[in-house]
């Protein structure tokens, strides 16, 4: 079973807990879109992504 | 030449646009790899935009060993903007890059508005950087200073080759519904076209007070805005939020610019370095003025 998330942050990490294989959709302000300015980074698993390049959508886990 | 501004521009994701430039300036490195700061980084205002990345690098050690071979296959110069929280932060940082060929010249960022100032003075962090490297250095300085001809001065006597002018200047952003600040840390980097005027104006200040080389920057849309920036007494002029909007930027900037030297009569745009401190123009100068509009 595929389990898509999209929606308000604390509701992804919730899912995160949840369901560790669902792909979740993320959201951060963009300057650039194409991973040069390092605006849209999220930090997931204490790792940063960019989510114009390696999102928007990430595995939860 | 036309440059992008440090933290602009990432030339291994973006290579295209990295090698559309003169030269590439990469993001500053500093010693020890830093994620940046904390979420929300963006937040456009009216006038421009702040940003709060707060230097995300992967340290020297990796710059070196993995960035570094990479961007020096994009065939263009490679300018290295150099970062830290003191004195020996820089100098360790221009000691190791002072054999790496691939390096054509250093920028020492002492005017980061997203992270703690360095306590250290530009003049010091420019004077033990000089005896750490042969390599040009350009002392990137920030316009929010009460006095920016002494720190320009004292960085042209500290050793440094050239000045790059301005950094962005530190400003806020409210949530309008919680009146709280947007941006995660707080306050950010205000650039885009608001800084435009500062820094024709800082670039202006430091060419009268120095006579060196400037890398002019702030605000920059068009080949005008950087024409505006050669005439204040920059050599070369750098591209930093229009990339974001517009990665052909540079191609476009290049040819107004040299369509913008054309319709003054000029064989070049270096024709125009500095002409903004020559007193009057002439009333012949004038009338081809109107005349070409």
């Amino acid at each position: 079973m595929d389990v898509l998330a999209c929606g308000p942050e604390p509701m992804l990490h919730a899912v995160r807990a949840l369901a560790p294989t669902a792909q979740l959709a993320w959201e951060a302000p963009m300057a650039c879109g194409y991973g040069a300015c390092y605006g849209c980074a999220v930090e997931i698993d204490g790792e940063l992504k960019r989510l114009c390049v390696e999102g928007p959508v990430l595995r939860a886990a | 030449m036309l440059l992008n501004a440090s933290g602009c521009l990432d030339g291994l994701t973006a290579p295209d646009v990295a090698r559309s430039l003169d030269a590439f300036v990469t993001k500053t490195v500093t010693p020890l790899p830093r994620d940046g700061n904390a979420p929300v980084r963006i937040a456009e205002t009216d006038v421009g935009m702040l940003n709060s990345i707060g230097l995300a690098n992967p340290g020297i050690d990796r710059f070196l060993t993995r960035n570094l071979p990479q961007l020096a296959e994009l065939g263009v110069p490679i300018w290295v903007s150099v970062g830290g929280f003191e004195t020996d932060d820089y100098a360790d940082i221009c000691s190791r890059l002072d054999d790496h060929a691939e390096v054509s010249a250093i920028e020492l960022n002492v005017s980061c508005p997203n992270v703690e100032t360095p306590a250290d003075s530009a003049a010091e962090i420019v004077s033990a950087s000089r005896l750490a490297t042969r390599k040009p250095l350009w002392a990137k300085l920030s316009p929010a200073v009460p006095g920016i001809a002494e720190v320009a001065r004292a960085a042209q006597a500290s050793g440094a080759d050239g000045l790059s002018l301005v950094n962005t200047i530190r400003g806020l952003k409210l949530d309008e519904r919680t009146l709280r600040p947007v941006l995660g840390p707080g306050q950010g980097g205000l650039s885009g076209p608001a800084l435009k005027p500062i820094a024709l104006a800082a670039v202006a200040t430091c060419y009268r007070a120095t006579q060196m080389p400037i890398v002019g920057m702030g605000g920059v849309q068009t080949g005008l805005d950087a024409l505006e920036l050669i005439a204040v007494g920059a050599r070369h002029v750098a591209l930093g939020t229009v990339l974001f909007a517009d990665p052909d930027a540079p191609a476009r900037v290049r040819a107004e610019l040299h369509a913008a030297a054309a319709t003054r009569g000029w064989n070049a745009y270096e024709d125009g370095y500095a002409v903004a401190h020559e007193e009057t123009l002439s009333a012949g100068a004038t009338l081809d003025e109107r005349s070409s509009v």
